[in-house]
């Protein structure tokens, strides 16, 4: 017999084994060998005295069974021998043991069990099992599986929210991130962008690190999500974009059954140091006893673009650049800006610089989506299963952009006997996302071309007039104009069009679980999860997009590159629930566990550039490979280890403590500080239970609960402790250049959040009303962050322990049944939270600051302690100079200052922005700011407090009416109080460049207003028009605005066939439903979208919004 | 069964807390870790070479020029420039610490880059056998050498910066160090050149006259005479003009470097009114395309004596500057014109000075750091940027001597000492074939100090003109004597900023001198609690 003994260690050898990148395949092949042998086990005969049984099995009409199965269990229901019967139906068996079980099965009949004893011969009479499978009745007390502890759900103490994928029935997302957005209190998700794949940034419970790893663990039936591809230069999340995680979150939302979220300290014992910013819990659909059933469903979705914000049309923009050049002392000379001419004897400029060209519009177009999803899911006492695939193909509503997904999952469960059980799934997703190449992002691919659109003058041609005013086919793509030079000029159509960014990314997520019970009491399990992934990136630059010269090293430049990344996690797990004489007295469970975790990434990339076509975009096509750093690789590994203990014990069924301690070591830090301990404990008293409360009817349910617990937060990086020596990518005379790289951290240890919890629970009215309060106050010690380090030390920043930061916040969360009958139910349910971050300690080495008050265009970001994280600090704009005498410098008591000419005579001081390193002095139709020292001059201490992009509350509601088979559900999400630095509306009312403007510059001051009439000047009046001078768009509140919403996410009618009617030809189930999803924004923001990316710190540079869509599914099941 | 189990739970949790003392320790494949470095001196090299290697950064190379250029009246945005406004915005002076050339952190890499080579190389040598005193001792003064160039364009910068000579290693480091009077760095510098200086102490230890046959090696870095035009450039900044005569003595007369020659013809011009006589020079056309091609485009010429070598693996960015299709700066021929800087012979023969057209410009375009030849109007291309940055030249040497002789003798009234710094200006002049419209000096019996001064500084603009030294040339004429020479700032003020500029230029730089030296970047005030903002940029 194949031992298990031998099975388990070779399963651990496939953890501890070295593997590069080659060796990862034979670590999959070798996984996959001892998936096969473990599914082959029960067939494995045993060498022991044996006898043999022989009979027939018939139906009831006396017809042989032919194929049917007999197998042979012992007390712990373990398959020993198993055999099949022939044509005739006849079988014969070797048994073991006489005295054991012969288990006899037919699909489509009932099953029947004979103990032979001292019977050789043996006819079955198996009966038709279709009537009594519908009684079959599965009771189950609803369980959270915290990582294996299995506490049941009304003996939970921590903050701990869940939603059933049912409640998220007909919404149409690619990821699941999107569907619940606004449905669980205290878990704020934000998009980005509307683009297909763009991903979003969660978080739980309020930003806390400055690490920029605030996202939640992700973990899929009890596996931890691995978010890090490639080596950690390469794939760094204070520079990635939310693209980059979503990737990783390549689950269908269809192959999921519900989402949990832990939200406190005691909630993530389990996951320890990864769970310090929540965990976010998914399991996936599994199989149950039941004949195999078939599901298969599909959608169309309609994607329509949002209207755009209009901008200046051709003349209006020569118009204004005209006056902006004048107001600033400079002529405009149609000699050195023929772009501006509009000269017929200069064709070629004539034609390609007389348009009206709307770049946005030329930008965006419809987008579809269809998905389709298949999956067979059935199973027996023995087996259950669950298998599906699914494919999802989206184009967005910009040009050029994508989103496609194939997927399967396999989930396995098999009872090899009562003592003895695995789990097997694996799942493989593929997928590819196409966006825009963007030459100005540091990555080229953050970012999208609607601000280059927005800003691109509009008259100039998309496609290229030749001298004879034909318009060709020809992209228009000079290489520079007076917009300035590539990057920052580009035609966004043909880069749209021609350029490339597709990221692949294939993952496959085989897990393997090993559970046996030694007794009732006491359980072993053993998991072991691995994580390949392989992401792609793919970038294309053509000629056509940047008009560079054609031996420019970026012209038709490609590049590839790929990230690997292999991970192992052992998850060993003790579990011990005594039983108790009472059991309603006593219930104790207790939980003893030892996890590693190992991940390696390594990365390649190459790029070349002179392909010598457009069509050609592959690095290895023979081209120029220049300059150096065109290939590069990197590798770099972590590990971490946890060992803990839990215990949760519920006394009367009322008094509820758990327990938790554990300890955390961690690669990324030096041996001082390797190690943390991090105990939770938690609390609930259910009050309910007490017998003065069993009087009152109308509670089913009142709890109350308390948590306190730490935990440990590590750096991102590797290796940091360690002082890096690195070699330039040049040599100088021959010679190797090496430079130290860094300086080693013998300092930095974890970073420890400290969180307290209390929470309430309550159910009442025949359960229809369930409630929850959650409040906490979660601190942050010694948070890890990159500080910037005196440039003197050669280095300009390093990572080191900053600032603590609290985190307080309540969340509320309400679900109801108002009202339900036999043909009609109605549910509502509402959520809303407030998380606000305050700094209570900064470190003398924390930059406080960031920004300048001396440029236009930026606005002061400031730590304060006491405050909130990223305030913008800025100037208060008061309108418009309207004349001269308005310039003049006020004093405190209200009058004009005046100073001793040159000639002896009183003159008035103007006001001055920036007196005396700068010194500009403020004229009629300038930009006005308040000063509020009254000193005459607009400096540093006029400077105020604008706003924090941090909401105040945030949350979601909706109702869902069902009346018999028709149903109608609808979702609500809402932020409110978070504010927005408008950056499109400065870049285009600043009048400041060749950029063309929206239409609000229209209303732009023109003449001075004489004194006495200053008000004639209408309220909307923007500053004058001045090229590349002045100080009209100092970061100021003109720009900072009230970026609360309230969205109309999504909107889903649905009917259900009934039963009678579909059983006839076949079916049982037909769903059809129709969907709409970002149907309303009710905002006072004037711009596009007032959801901005997180990662943009309140900044709105308008990326593609998100569309409406339209969708229509259908789903069938057989 | 059961017992199987057991064992296998044994044996699994076993080996994983055994594995544990281990398994955390990991170490990086990519990049060496220091405990693995500094093992012998070949790494020393590499340390070193790394820091050369450090000055050719963009970051770097770019505050050589711009701190020599920006603020100068010889080069000018262009319109359609990137940073056009702020490039225009510090042209004008309107300087705010927030503006990125008021970094100096890529300085300061190259700096630490030092410290590490001078604080690692002796325990490395206790380590290596073969690694001789004398080969740590040159080592050393190499590092020491590059430390005092570095500081030196610091100070001239910025005036007073944290002096920092030891080596960044750990977190544990105090990185906030305060500034210390650039005066006191000066010194400080002198006496570490000084110290090196195996000539003048006759030893075999300090910095080497030479690295063997290789031009490259010997112009590449740091020799005694590299070394010593440093210092007497550091000399002449302090005003002490005897001692830097004496390094440009050692230096001319070490017999290593020449003008590169440019045969002249004389040719007897006359002319009929007024009626006059004079010598017209017209240089052979091949010997200053040669000249061109020695000095800028090819490099390492005879007469250069410390240059950084651009090779093929590694760019200057002067390609993505100075491009005559999408630079961000051209020449500024308000400046070079005819009335300015290149007036032509008033004899109308075609004399003209050969360091106009084709050497420091072509049509409007910087050409010393792109062009290919004088003569045609090809360029390097984008990825073939490798025109090495000179740090100093012969010609350098001569003038800087000119102008400490011509400071002598206006002090002590020596009239040979102004007449023999003449004739140095006249040994540039001749093989520039300056016309006589930019002599300034007519009358050679009776030279006025003042005069020579002026014509010295106009002298430098030619000859360095983009070379990075005209802005510290102009700083320097002005600050002498306790700012005796200011004029020389509010003249430039008037070419270098835009016409509504100038006077506002020419208040600040006169009315506060404070206003000449940048001011510390933003970001460095608020990570460095131990600087203040320098005086005229407000307390912060």
């Amino acid at each position: 017999m194949l031992k298990i003994k031998d099975l388990v260690q070779c399963g651990f050898h496939a953890t501890t084994i070295k593997i590069n990148n080659e060796r990862m395949k034979n670590s999959i092949k070798i996984y996959c060998f001892v998936l096969g042998l473990l599914l082959s086990l029960p067939l494995v005969s045993q060498a022991q005295t044996k006898t043999i049984i022989s009979g027939k099995i018939r139906d009831v009409n006396g017809e042989a069974l032919i194929g049917a199965t007999v197998i042979e269990r012992d007390k712990d229901n373990r398959t020993l021998a198993s055999a099949i019967t022939d044509i005739d139906g006849n079988f014969t068996i070797n048994m073991t043991n006489t005295n054991n079980s012969l288990v006899f099965r037919y699909v489509g009949f009932q099953e029947k069990i004979i103990v032979p004893r001292t019977q050789r011969v043996i006819t079955v009479v198996l009966e038709d099992s279709n009537k009594t499978l519908d009684e079959v009745v599965i009771t189950a007390k609803v369980q959270n599986s915290l990582g294996g502890l299995n506490i049941d759900e009304r003996d939970l103490s921590m903050a701990v929210s869940k939603i059933s994928m049912d409640e998220l029935e007909g919404v149409h997302t690619s990821s699941i991130d999107d569907a619940l957005q606004g449905r669980m209190a205290g878990v704020d998700i934000v998009g980005g962008t509307g683009n297909p794949g763009g991903g979003m940034a969660i978080r739980v419970r309020g930003l806390t690190s400055l690490n920029g790893n605030n996202e939640p663990l992700i973990v899929v039936d009890g596996i931890p999500l691995e978010t890090k591809i490639g080596s950690s230069s390469s794939f760094d999340f204070a520079t990635a974009t939310e693209e980059e995680f979503s990737q990783m979150l390549n689950i269908p939302p269809s192959d999921i059954q519900d989402i949990v979220v832990l939200k406190d300290a005691a909630a993530s014992a389990i996951y320890g140091s990864r769970g310090a910013n929540g965990v976010l819990m998914i399991t996936t659909k599994r199989g149950s006893i039941s004949p195999p059933k078939i599901d298969v469903q599909t959608t169309f979705t309609l994607n329509a673009p949002r209207p755009t914000l209009p901008t200046l049309s051709g003349y209006e923009y020569v118009t204004l650049v005209n006056e902006a050049m004048f107001n600033a002392g400079k002529v405009l000379n149609t000699a050195t800006y023929p772009e501006l001419a509009y000269d017929p004897n200069n064709p070629e400029y004539y034609y390609n610089y007389s348009n009206n060209t709307d770049w946005v519009g030329a930008l965006t177009k419809n987008g579809y989506a269809q998905d389709y999803n298949i999956s067979l899911s059935g199973g027996s006492k023995k087996v259950r299963y669950r298998f599906s695939a699914g494919y999802w193909d989206e184009t967005g509503t910009s040009i050029g952009t994508g989103f496609q997904r194939l997927n399967t999952r396999a989930n396995l469960n098999y009872t090899v006997s009562d003592k003895l059980r695995f789990v097997a799934d694996i799942a493989y997703s593929n997928s590819t996302t196409q966006s825009n190449f963007i030459p100005e992002a540091s990555n080229n691919m953050s970012g999208d071309l609607w601000s280059k659109a927005y800003i691109k003058m509009p008259n100039q041609s998309i496609y290229y007039y030749n001298v004879y005013g034909e318009l060709t086919s020809q992209y228009f793509t000079p290489y520079s104009n007076i917009q300035g030079k590539y990057p920052n000029v580009y035609n966004p159509v043909a880069m749209a069009n021609d350029s490339r960014v597709d990221k692949g990314s294939v993952s496959a997520l085989p897990k393997f679980s090993l559970i046996y019970d030694f007794n009732p009491q006491l359980q072993f399990s053993f998991d072991i999860g691995l994580s390949i992934n392989n992401n792609k990136t793919q970038l294309y630059l053509p000629q056509t997009a940047s008009g560079l010269e054609w031996n420019n090293s970026s012209t038709n430049w490609a590049s590839d590159r790929d990230d690997d990344s292999f991970t192992v996690q052992t998850y060993s797990k003790l579990r011990w629930i005594p039983t108790f004489k009472d059991k309603n007295k006593h219930r104790l469970i207790g939980l003893l566990g030892l996890n590693t975790y190992d991940s390696r990434g390594s990365s390649y990339s190459e790029s070349s550039s002179n392909l010598p076509s457009t069509m050609l975009q592959d690095p290895s096509i023979a081209s120029r490979v220049y300059p150096s750093g065109s290939i590069g690789a990197g590798f770099s590994q972590s590990r971490q280890l946890s060992l803990y203990a839990n215990l949760n014990y519920t006394f009367m069924d009322r008094y509820i403590i758990y327990g938790s301690i554990r300890t955390d070591g961690d690669s990324k830090f030096g041996k001082n500080y390797r190690y943390g301990i991090f105990p939770a404990i938690s609390g609930r008293y259910r009050i309910s239970g007490e017998s003065f409360m069993k009087e009152i009817k109308w509670i089913n349910e009142l709890s109350l609960r308390a948590s306190w617990g730490l935990n440990g937060n590590p750096p991102n990086s590797n290796y940091m402790y360690y002082s890096k020596y690195n070699n330039y990518d040049w040599n100088y005379l021959g010679n190797t250049a090496t430079y130290p790289a860094s300086i080693s951290l013998d300092n930095l240890h974890w970073e420890v959040s400290t969180q307290k919890n209390i929470g309430l629970n309550f159910e009442g009215f025949d359960n229809r009303v369930n409630m929850e309060f959650e409040y906490y106050i979660k601190t942050t010690v010694d948070g890890i962050g990159t500080s910037a380090l005196p440039s003197t030390s050669g280095f300009y920043n390093t990572t080191m322990n900053l600032n603590t930061v609290e985190n307080r916040g309540w969340e509320f969360n309400i679900q109801s049944t108002p009202y339900r009958n036999k043909s009609w139910k109605v549910d509502l349910s509402f959520n809303v939270s407030r998380s606000q971050n305050y700094l209570r300690k900064l470190s003398e080495y924390a930059g406080t600051e960031s920004g300048t008050w001396q440029a236009n265009g930026s606005y002061l970001i400031r730590n304060v302690l006491n405050q909130p994280y990223g305030s913008f600090y800025g100037y208060m704009y008061n309108g418009v100079y309207l004349n001269q005498n308005q310039t003049i410098a006020i004093d405190k008591k209200g009058n004009p200052i005046y100073t001793m000419g040159q000639t002896g005579e009183m003159e008035p001081v103007y006001m001055r922005f920036n007196y005396p390193s700068i010194g500009y002095i403020f004229q009629p139709g300038d930009a006005r700011y308040v000063d509020v020292n009254k000193d005459g001059n607009i400096n540093l201490q006029d400077v105020v407090y604008l706003g924090d992009y941090n909401p105040l509350f945030t949350g979601g509601f909706g109702p869902s009416i069902r009346f018999k088979n028709f149903s109608l559900t609808g979702w609500f999400h809402f932020r409110y109080g978070n504010d927005v630095i408008n950056m499109t509306r400065m870049n285009m009312e600043k009048m400041y460049s060749f950029d063309n403007q929206s239409k609000a510059v229209l209303k732009r001051f023109r003449t001075p207003f004489e004194p006495g009439s200053e008000d004639q000047a209408p309220a909307d009046l923007l500053p004058r028009a001045l090229y590349a001078a002045g100080y009209n768009w100092l970061g100021s509140d003109r720009f900072v605005e009230d970026g609360s919403f309230l969205r109309w996410k999504t909107v889903t009618a649905k009917y259900n066939m009934p039963k009678k009617l579909i059983k006839g030809i076949g079916l049982q189930d037909l769903n059809l439903w129709l969907t709409m999803q970002n149907l309303y924004t009710w905002t006072n923001y004037t711009g596009q979208d007032p959801e901005v990316s997180l990662s943009s710190n309140g900044r709105d540079y308008s990326r593609t919004p998100r569309p409406y869509q339209f969708t229509m599914g259908l789903k069938i099941g057989f | 069964m059961k017992n199987k189990i057991i064992i296998a739970i044994t044996i699994l949790l076993s080996t994983g807390f055994s594995a544990c003392s281990g398994y955390l320790d990991l170490e990086p494949v990519d990049g060496v870790i220091v405990t693995k470095f500094w093992k012998n001196k070949e790494e020393v090299k590499d340390a070193l070479m790394g820091c050369y290697a450090s000055m050719m950064t963009t970051g770097a190379m770019q505050d050589f020029l711009f701190w020599g250029e920006l603020r100068g009246d010889l080069i000018k945005p262009r319109v359609s420039a990137n940073n056009l406004s702020a490039m225009s915005q510090f042209q004008n002076g309107d300087i705010s610490p927030n503006m990125s050339y008021c970094s100096w952190g890529d300085i300061y890499t190259v700096i630490n880059n030092c410290n590490t080579v001078l604080s690692f190389a002796k325990e490395t040598q206790k380590l290596d056998g073969s690694f001789s005193d004398q080969l740590l001792s040159e080592y050393e003064a190499e590092a020491k050498c590059i430390r005092a160039l570095m500081y030196f364009y610091l100070v001239r910068t910025f005036r007073d910066v944290p002096y920092v000579t030891t080596a960044s290693l750990s977190d544990a480091q105090n990185y906030s160090v305060p500034k210390t009077d650039g005066s006191q760095i000066i010194d400080s510098l002198i006496s570490d050149l000084k110290s090196i200086d195996r000539a003048e102490l006759g030893t075999n230890y300090g910095i080497p006259y030479t690295y063997g046959s290789k031009k490259e090696e010997n112009k590449g870095r740091f020799t005694l005479w590299s070394m010593k035009a440093l210092l007497a450039d550091i000399y002449l900044w302090k005003d002490d003009y005897e001692n830097c005569v004496s390094q440009c003595n050692q230096i001319i007369n070490s017999g290593q470097f020449t003008l590169v020659p440019v045969q002249n013809t004389p040719v007897e011009v006359i002319s009929i009114s007024p009626p006059d006589t004079i010598t017209a020079y017209y240089p052979s056309e091949g010997d200053v395309d040669n000249m061109f091609l020695n000095m800028y485009a090819n490099g390492n010429s005879v007469e250069s004596i410390l240059e950084l070598q651009f090779g093929t693996d590694h760019e200057n960015p002067f390609y993505d500057l100075f491009n005559p299709v999408y630079g961000s700066l051209v020449a500024n021929m308000e400046m070079m014109s005819s009335d300015q800087l290149f007036p032509p012979s008033a004899f109308d023969r075609g004399w003209y000075d050969i360091r106009g057209e084709g050497v420091d410009y072509k049509q409007g375009y910087v050409w010393k750091w792109i062009g290919l030849s004088r003569t045609s109007y090809t360029y390097r291309t984008d990825g073939m940027s490798f025109s090495n940055w000179i740090f100093y030249r012969l010609a350098d040497i001569i003038l800087m001597k000119a102008e400490a002789l011509c400071q002598m003798g206006k002090t002590s009234g020596n009239t040979a000492q102004l007449v023999e710094s003449l004739e140095l200006v006249k040994t540039i002049r001749s093989r520039a074939c300056a016309p006589e419209t930019s002599n300034e000096i007519q009358d050679e019996n009776n030279i006025n100090p003042n005069d020579l001064e002026k014509f010295i500084l106009k002298e430098r603009a030619r000859e360095f003109a983009h070379e990075g030294k005209r802005w510290f040339d102009v700083l320097r004429n002005a600050k002498r004597n306790n700012y005796a020479g200011i004029s020389y700032l509010i003249e430039l003020a008037a070419y270098a900023a835009s016409p509504d500029k100038a006077l506002s230029l020419q208040s600040k730089w006169g009315g506060d001198y404070n206003s000449h030296y940048l001011p510390i970047s933003e970001s460095e005030l608020r990570t460095n609690k131990a600087l203040t903002q320098n005086p005229f940029y407000g307390t912060r």
